[in-house]
């Protein structure tokens, strides 16, 4: 019994981190209309950050620094923020696309830059030993104290989102959405307000990447997988409902259940038929995709229009 | 209309949710639950067949000898890691959390053996045995004695390539390899060991996977220092069949030296047996005495007459399944901590000799109290302090479109 509890806190915390990245996401693509497919390069600037300052001595990567992990993370979401500044700076002002397009370049010479530079990363072998918080604690507690300080971020992320859709800056980035014309002529810079969004998304993302380098304990670049960090982050939003933080996050539990699950069944046939599952899984991803934008684009939970002022 | 709609699903989310407990409630019932984390997708996907059917044979002949522990069957529960490390940790703690095996087979790969050990098997005291994580590094992961492998570590197989090449009389090469733990770390045992043999290493690259092309990087590798042959350390389906191929169109390299990554049928039948005639590799071999290896490939043959009792690590995976059932019989329970202390008393000297096939024999000299010494089909299977297992190193030559082994050497 304790041990399935356990399992359902582990799956848990991945849902968890998965949801900061859904909520990071939101920010950018849900309110502002920016196309992010590089959020893999996010993820990796934010893990290895984290993994490289609190890791251990060792002769195979940069490290020994043995900061604690409330030193490192808040590093690891500026990290991620860092990296977004200049490319927000410079594809911003083209068109939407541009960015996809930018975003997706830059995380694939990440995941090259970290597989080839030994004295940083570790090349191939990666960051090992990175330490849990809590792990102190021993199995269970540790183990459920980290899904608590997960659940912790994702709630004060969440909250902060929140509290960004509903201000005034919110409100301006919706505008700049919908009709970048009618925000010009309100007299919103729209280049300034979506570097803004941008920047603050990929720091979610970057505490993400953290996160999910101290669950793993390790960070190598074979992690860093373009489907399971950048697409299934995109398909958790859509399904849940782009442009609501309500619908990020029950995207994110929503879909990683679909997917835990999906491993159980595959996991129940016998050899042969588990091997072709797991392509088959992959598929019905892609399938689910298609369908719920075929049928249902606004996803679970849709964004509401905001309430007319009283 | 939108409410309702999420009642709908939630419900179904929790609907599926409900379908994972009653098996929790299952694992306290008789059989032994065994795990094994495989790549039954990604790159390694092409080595996962017979591997699978090497462990599956083993657990079958454990049962159909009348199980262990006083009748108990051993029942394997199945996870694909997809070749990745993360999924590889999340399928883990299924297993370890959810399945409650008593141990695990696998991973294969070593940087993901390494991710799956730290964050997952090591702290809830699994003991795992890789059938194929051959990286030096998992020597060194800080392990409370909990994993092992069958495979034997890269240092050794890199030398024995590298007296096999001098000994055909190449003096040049250049060498290609993954760019990953495996292909750097075997690549580097190579180099070194070939120039110490007075060998030239005209140049080297490490490639990325899954590139459409990799001509331009044979132009160079073959432009420079007049190389006599290209040592391809690669996986089949990741790159492996396409260097291969852009390298013989091209007329790049015409002797090919290969590694246990590319030791497989599929890579004759993709490339062509014509162009791979003569073609040399080395992979962790079988040293075991010929009648125990007979008897293993038989039983193989018999039940998988489709799949090669030869291929890549698949021997080891037997072992791998046999050394786990053999510690739990001498554990005289599935607990995880009492088959760890288990492995190395049936594994290593001294001990009556059992080998691939005779279960029910060594249940018999455990009962009577003897100490065993399990010789497997891979190798005699001696793990030392690192967990490694001490065994030999296969040569082998594409002869006629069939990998034919030449032979097995320990240094």
């Amino acid at each position: 019994m304790e041990a399935a509890a356990l399992y359902v806190a582990t799956m848990l915390t991945l849902a968890g981190i998965y949801a900061a990245l859904a909520v990071g996401l939101n920010l950018q693509w849900g309110l502002t209309g920016l196309m992010n497919f590089g959020g893999l390069g996010f993820v990796a600037v934010g893990a290895y950050t984290s993994a490289i300052l609190t890791a251990g001595e060792s002769a195979q990567h940069l490290g020994g620094f043995g900061w604690p992990w409330w030193a490192a993370w808040p590093l690891a979401a500026a990290a991620g923020a860092l990296l977004a500044l200049p490319i927000g700076a410079i594809s911003l002002r083209l068109r939407a696309d541009y960015l996809a397009i930018a975003t997706l370049g830059v995380a694939e010479i990440l995941r090259l830059a970290v597989r080839n530079e030994d004295w940083l990363t570790g090349g191939p072998l990666g960051v090992p030993g990175i330490p849990r918080p809590f792990e102190a604690f021993g199995q269970p507690w540790g183990q459920l104290a980290y899904l608590a300080l997960v659940a912790a971020m994702v709630a004060a992320l969440f909250a902060l989102a929140q509290a960004t859709a509903h201000s005034p800056f919110g409100r301006t980035l919706r505008a700049i959405r919908d009709d970048e014309e009618a925000a010009k002529a309100a007299g919103k810079n729209p280049a300034a307000f979506r570097l803004q969004a941008f920047v603050l998304g990929a720091a979610c993302m970057g505490l993400a990447g953290a996160m999910l380098a101290h669950f793993f304990k390790f960070m190598g670049p074979d992690a860093l997988d373009p489907v399971t960090t950048t697409f299934l982050v995109w398909v958790m939003l859509i399904a849940g409902g782009s442009g609501n933080n309500f619908g990020a996050v029950l995207g994110a539990v929503a879909v990683w259940a679909v997917w835990a699950a999906t491993d159980w069944l595959a996991a129940q046939l016998p050899g042969e038929l588990a091997t072709r599952a797991a392509y088959v899984r992959l598929f019905l991803i892609g399938l689910a995709l298609q369908l719920i934008l075929l049928y249902r684009p606004q996803g679970l939970i849709g964004e509401r229009p905001p309430r007319p002022p009283a | 209309m939108i409410q309702l709609a999420l009642g709908r699903r939630a419900a179904l989310v929790l609907g599926a949710g409900g379908l994972a407990w009653p098996a929790v409630g299952r694992a306290q019932s008789e059989p032994v639950r065994i795990g094994a984390i495989l790549s039954a997708s990604g790159g390694l996907a092409a080595f996962t067949p017979p591997i699978r059917a090497g462990i599956g044979l083993a657990l079958e002949e454990v049962n159909a000898a009348g199980g262990l522990l006083g009748g108990r069957r051993l029942q394997l529960v199945e996870a694909d890691d997809q070749t990745n490390p993360q999924v590889a940790v999340s399928v883990a703690t299924r297993l370890v959390q959810a399945d409650n095996v008593s141990a695990i087979i696998g991973p294969m790969a070593s940087g993901i053996t390494i991710a799956v050990a730290n964050a997952v098997t090591v702290p809830a005291g699994v003991p795992i045995i890789s059938p194929s994580a051959t990286a030096p590094a998992v020597s060194q992961i800080q392990d409370n004695d909990t994993v092992f492998r069958t495979a034997v570590p890269d240092d050794l197989q890199g030398q024995v390539l590298a007296r096999v090449v001098r000994e055909r009389g190449i003096e040049r090469a250049a060498v290609m390899a993954i760019n990953n733990d495996y292909g750097r770390g075997l690549a580097n045992a190579f180099s070194t060991s070939f120039q110490a043999r007075g060998g030239t290493v005209t140049a080297s690259q490490n490639f990325e996977e899954n590139r459409p092309s990799y001509r331009a990087e044979l132009q160079t590798l073959a432009g420079r220092g007049g190389p006599q042959a290209l040592v391809l350390i690669a996986y089949p389906a990741s790159g492996g069949n396409t260097i291969l191929r852009n390298a013989i169109e091209n007329a790049f390299f015409t002797r090919f030296v290969l590694t246990d990554g590319m030791r497989d049928q599929s890579v004759v039948e993709a490339v062509g047996a014509r162009p791979l005639a003569g073609s040399i590799g080395t992979a962790p071999g079988s040293a075991a005495t010929p009648e125990q290896r007979a008897k293993y490939e038989a039983a193989f043959r018999r039940a998988n007459p489709n799949l090669d009792p030869g291929g890549a690590f698949v021997a080891q995976a037997y072992d791998a399944a046999y050394v786990i059932a053999l510690a739990i019989q001498r554990a005289g329970s599935a607990e995880r901590a009492a088959i760890r202390a288990a492995i190395r008393e049936v594994a290593n000297a001294p001990g009556e000799v059992v080998g691939p096939g005779e279960f029910a024999r060594a249940r018999d000299l455990l009962a009577r109290g003897a100490a065993i010494n399990y010789e497997g089909a891979s190798g005699p299977i001696e793990f030392n302090q690192h967990g490694d297992a001490q065994g030999r190193i296969e040569v082998w030559e594409i002869q006629d479109g069939r990998i034919v082994t030449i032979a097995n050497v320990s240094e």
